[in-house]
């Protein structure tokens, strides 16, 4: 009995073979089903049937002769660079969308970084006007010794900038470079200015804007308390896909809301451990994209930066619905501000929200932070808006 | 004295030998520990492979192929296995079996073991499974498969008397027919309505489609400035993305259209052919519904303070032939009828395109053997009661006896 049931295994298994035959079978079409006419594209590119069709611009607006474009990079959405006159240098000029700060905020910071002695509301107030993205903006023109973020002084520089101010978010435009550059280029600047919209489609409408309404705000105090400027038909309209203040989250029980920026939607202390900090931003626009400001998190602690083909071996968390990436380095710490921390830990989160980016980061002595994991993914999983 | 000559030994014919063998109890033992066998490398082979692959080398197969080094090892696949059990348990169980009143409630277990088989076998074959996802105020009358593909040829009704405007046909190849493709190998379709044959070839499994940078340095085909990049099978099977080089040649004998078709693209191939244009796409595979489902309302409760949801139902309503039945659909309850199964499964974030609503999931399962475990399990319990009861009354009667 047994000798014979392996031959038979055999026999049933070739009987069974040629019933089971799925290989692959061309032919005549078998099924066919009458359906509704699909509202499809018949005259899609590849581009755009298979995802590569570039977004609208961000923005429009009127190029002067001989600036030249260039990529955008972090915090700079626009992105030019215009050729030196004579011996003098190059200078640049990029179009940025800041996520809070006000007027008077942003134009002493320019000041500051020309060695210059902040402005009084009165002085503001006394600054040129002009027509930016529908708003009535302070045009700024300084001159001085102009400090780079590498600490670098360059002397005999120009400014010249402009600060829109919207309920939820910042709009500036700046011009840095040798005076002589930067004077012949100063009618080209302005003309430039006032031809810059933020394109409607890819925004969408002004937070808080009521349906039919033809106040571009809607009503909507903008970040310096003024009432809205009206009256421009074309009034471009822009908003984050989330709005930072209906952000909510669930914080940790030990944390306490500490004093942030003008730059962040909340900032918080860990009580136990002074000199660390979480705290959350949200920038209008690409902001550089998710790969550029992890590399640039990378670089405060000293590490080598990673490609678009590490990003899926790092941790993914669900933030806001969207699948995030979690950085977590450590290393000497060096942020745009405030001092060194020697031996720091930093966790950070770029949360492509479509429109603008989330930023959550949480860095400090990593003796500390080290207890701190789950309470920063708890926090980033528990933000809704 | 003489001794009575042996009485010669008759040889068992090969049908009784295959009777006797097929249905021992010997091959039950050995059915039984393959059985085991395959289902422990089943489920390591799930780790690498995913659910979706691991089941369907080991369970749905009707021989597997591992390798000891480099030696192959050729095993019976689950199927084959299955319906060996079966085979030996119809006739060793039920037709050999000595029908006595000491053996009729093994009988009727038997009788279960054999009905669970068939419900397998029903399910394997006639069964189809997939997702329905509704926005609130939307309905649908197709639910889309989760792994299967199909390729798609659509043309617009002209002429005949049931001509409409608006109206298309849908001429489809089931994913079964191409799915498993060689990368150097070509299909032709073709249909008696259609000007043309549709020939598909270079198909992969899981690919992306990538613009071509000019540099020459790509090996694959580069059609109309895109090319298919071949990637390694996903573990989890719906994240796989097929694509294929599809060349539309027209039976006239005109120029031959020649693109490419991808699993997400977001527009379908077009094709014209002597003066009509028609499409081509590469889905997952629609199954028809005899009704209309329509998504009323969906409400989410989440555990207080946080954003996870404790709960999540929603309010349907099913539109056939006219009439109207609302009913709803929570987690544990799910919606049967004809043959189907909605099962509340899960929900989605909004996005831009529905103004911000949530989108209900449902995972709709048509399986005609449903319920027909639950039959076996109740069956093979009565069996058990008869079986173990008879004993049990025996023995008490027996006890009394000799008290």
């Amino acid at each position: 009995m047994i000798r014979s049931t392996p031959r038979l295994f055999l026999l049933l298994s070739a009987g069974l073979l040629p019933a089971c035959d799925d290989g692959p079978r061309g032919g005549p079409i078998e099924v066919v089903r009458t359906v509704a006419a699909p509202d499809v594209d018949l005259d899609a590119s590849g581009a755009k049937r298979f995802g590569y069709e570039a977004p609208p611009p961000l923005f429009l607006f009127d190029l002067p002769e001989n600036w030249r474009e260039i990529e955008p990079a972090p915090l700079r959405d626009l992105n030019f660079t215009i050729p030196g006159v004579g011996a003098a240098g190059d200078a640049e000029c990029y179009a940025s969308l800041l996520q809070g700060g006000g007027t008077l905020d942003n134009v002493n910071r320019w000041r500051g970084q020309m060695s210059l002695d902040p402005y009084s509301d009165d002085e503001l107030a006394a600054l040129p006007v002009v027509d930016v993205v529908g708003r009535r903006s302070v045009l700024v023109d300084i001159e001085g010794t102009f400090q780079s973020m590498s600490g670098e002084a360059q002397d005999e520089y120009r400014l010249l900038g402009v600060y829109a101010a919207f309920p939820a978010f910042g709009f500036s435009v700046k011009m840095i470079g040798p005076r002589e550059t930067v004077t012949a280029e100063r009618d080209a600047f302005v003309r430039f200015v006032e031809s810059l919209l933020l394109n409607p489609e890819r925004f969408g409408g002004m937070p808080g804007m009521a349906a039919g309404s033809t106040d571009p705000t809607g009503g909507a105090r903008d970040q310096d308390g003024h009432d809205p400027h009206d009256g421009h038909d074309h009034a471009a309209h822009a908003s984050a896909s989330v709005d930072p203040s209906e952000l909510t989250w669930i914080k940790p029980a030990h944390w306490t809301v500490g004093e942030g920026s003008s730059m962040r939607v909340v900032t918080f202390d860990v009580p136990d451990s002074p000199g660390s900090q979480c705290w959350v931003t949200v920038l209008p626009g690409t902001a550089g994209g998710v790969l550029m400001n992890l590399n640039r998190w990378r670089r405060e602690v000293g590490l080598d930066p990673i490609t678009e083909g590490d990003l899926d071996s790092l941790p993914h968390l669900r933030v806001l619905g969207r699948d995030s990436v979690l950085l977590e380095v450590e290393g000497g710490y060096q942020g745009m501000s405030g001092p060194r921390i020697d031996e720091a830990l930093l966790f950070g989160v770029v949360c492509d929200l479509g429109d603008s980016l989330m930023f959550v980061k949480m860095v400090g002595p990593k003796s500390d932070l080290s207890d701190e994991r789950s309470h920063f993914i708890a926090f980033c999983e528990s933000l809704s808006s | 004295m003489n001794q009575a000559a042996p009485t010669p030994t008759i040889p068992k014919s090969l049908p009784r030998r295959a009777y006797d063998t097929l249905s021992s109890f010997g091959l039950t033992v050995v059915i039984l520990v393959l059985m085991l066998f395959i289902t422990w490398k089943g489920t390591l082979a799930q780790v690498d492979l995913g659910l979706y692959e691991a089941q369907k080398k080991y369970f749905e197969s009707l021989f597997i192929i591992e390798r000891a080094g480099p030696i192959p090892v050729f095993l019976p696949g689950g199927y084959l296995l299955m319906g060996a059990l079966f085979v030996n348990l119809a006739l060793g169980g039920m037709v050999r079996l000595r029908r006595t009143k000491a053996t009729i409630g093994i009988f009727v277990i038997h009788i279960g073991i054999a009905l669970m088989l068939i419900a397998g076998f029903v399910k394997f074959h006639h069964s189809s499974e997939g997702a329905l996802r509704l926005y609130v105020g939307q309905q649908k009358t197709e639910f889309v498969s989760y792994h299967d593909w199909e390729l798609v040829i659509g043309a617009p009704v002209t002429g005949g008397q049931d001509a409409q405007d608006g109206e298309w046909r849908e001429y489809v190849v089931p994913g079964e027919r191409f799915i498993a493709l060689g990368i150097d190998d070509r299909l032709s379709f073709t249909h008696d309505d259609l000007p043309f044959r549709t020939e598909l070839h270079g198909f992969t499994r899981n690919a992306m489609v990538r613009p071509d940078s000019g540099d020459g340095r790509t090996s694959q085909a580069v059609v109309d400035g895109f090319w298919i990049e071949r990637r390694p099978l996903d573990s989890k099977a719906e994240r796989n993305l097929a694509a294929a080089y599809v060349d539309v040649v027209p039976t006239s004998g005109s120029t031959t259209v020649r693109g490419l078709v991808w699993g997400v693209q977001k527009e379908p191939l077009v094709a014209e052919v002597d003066g009509t244009r028609y499409t081509i796409d590469l889905r997952k595979r629609r199954f028809p519904l005899d009704f209309t489902m329509r998504l009323d309302e969906f409400q989410k409760t989440d555990y207080p303070g946080t954003t996870k949801p404790v709960d999540y139902r929603s309010w349907v309503t099913k539109v056939e032939d006219g009439v109207e039945q609302q009913t709803e659909i929570s987690m544990n309850e799910p919606l049967r009828h004809q043959g189907y199964i909605f099962f509340q499964s899960a929900f989605d974030q909004p996005d831009r395109a529905s103004n911000g609503e949530m989108y209900s999931i449902f995972a709709v399962v048509r399986n005609p053997s449903d319920q027909w475990p639950l039959y076996s399990c109740i069956i093979i319990a009565a069996g058990l009661l008869l079986h173990f009861g008879r004993k049990l009354f025996r023995y008490a009667r027996t006890q009394s006896a000799g008290a």
